[in-house]
């Protein structure tokens, strides 16, 4: 449920980019970095932009997710490392002192808009 | 034509849980996120805990019930401050934000507080997407959910500073494997403290108490 206020959010902050740039040229794709770890699910985003893009500027775009997979760093032997399930410690020395690096992101990384000007 | 944005979505909740904890910090008040599923046991918790820390420590408490008053009428009887955060009647909200947090510290003279209880929505997915300004996260896991629950809510439970494990006086009428909690915990939320109690009976909770009386650092 909580991805439509989320949604809203994106159309907002790309509306607020397209107007800083002085941008009139067609949005054709939005694009979303979400991490696996970000509460936010894709489908549940892809869903509600449909229904709110109608009557903005992102009307005929669409919306592309780059999943980020959760990645980890380990304090104790420095190894990086993907977090591939629910365990959080280091494969090379079993230390639990370990960081999240990646995996909780939730950001608008890019627009692709039409090369020629539409209007 | 690719234009880069790089803008993050939650970057606004971010912004405000930093103001937030710069001004809690300034007045020397300690904020903690209690966050669990629906019906773990936060408002008892919360009740003992308030009136264990009485007098020695002020306690305030911003309770995030949704539908409903109850949780704020309960509380209010043990503390001199709860802020109820606004509710409809069909409870849509499914996790606190910052910016409600910031207009609820209104309603506190910060000067006479030294802890503040955020009650948030009982929910183990979203609230852990959104921080509110706290100094501590704590996770409360009733042992009538299963000790699998880390292991299914890997992302709430991986940002927790305490897990509270409640209602530990049901044990003998449980399976619950107890050691099976512990690994689960251990790999999901190593840094994590873990307090088993009682809220009911009072068990075990002096431990928590002396690790919030320390503000953290026992």
């Amino acid at each position: 449920m909580h991805e439509l206020p989320i949604v809203e959010n994106i159309i907002k902050v790309v509306c607020e980019k397209l107007d800083e740039m002085k941008e009139t040229r067609r949005v054709k794709a939005v694009r979303l970095k979400v991490g696996k770890m970000s509460t936010a699910v894709p489908d549940c985003l892809s869903f509600y932009f449909e229904y709110l893009r109608k009557g903005t500027a992102l009307e005929g775009a669409c919306l592309e997710i780059e999943e980020i997979p959760v990645r980890a760093g380990c304090r104790n032997c420095g190894k990086e490392f993907e977090v591939e399930g629910p365990a959080f410690f280091c494969p090379d020395c079993d230390s639990s002192s370990i960081e999240i690096t990646a995996g909780r992101e939730l950001s608008v990384d890019s627009l692709e808009v039409e090369d020629s000007q539409w209007r | 034509m690719e234009i880069k944005v790089l803008k993050d979505i939650l970057a606004a909740n971010e912004s405000i849980s930093r103001e937030i904890h710069a001004v809690l910090s300034k007045h020397k008040v300690l904020a903690v996120n209690m966050m669990s599923s629906p019906g773990s046991g936060k408002t008892t918790i919360l009740e003992k805990t308030i009136e264990s820390l009485s007098p020695e420590l002020a306690a305030g408490v911003i309770a995030g019930d949704v539908a409903t008053t109850r949780d704020a009428e309960r509380l209010s009887r043990h503390t001199a401050k709860v802020v109820q955060i606004d509710t409809d009647v069909f409870g849509g909200k499914c996790h606190l934000e910052a910016q409600w947090i910031k207009k609820a510290l209104q309603s506190f003279d910060l000067e006479e507080l030294d802890i503040l209880f955020i009650e948030n929505v009982g929910n183990l997915i979203c609230p852990s997407g959104y921080n509110l300004g706290e100094d501590l996260k704590v996770l409360v896991l009733s042992v009538t959910e299963g000790e699998d629950k880390p292991a299914k809510y890997p992302a709430m439970f991986s940002i927790a500073h305490a897990v509270l494990v409640n209602k530990i006086d049901l044990l003998p009428h449980l399976e619950f494997d107890m050691t099976s909690l512990l690994s689960h915990l251990k790999a999901v939320a190593p840094g994590a403290r873990v307090f088993p109690l009682s809220a009911r009976t009072g068990e075990g909770l002096v431990s928590w108490l002396d690790w919030l009386r320390t503000g953290a650092g026992g």
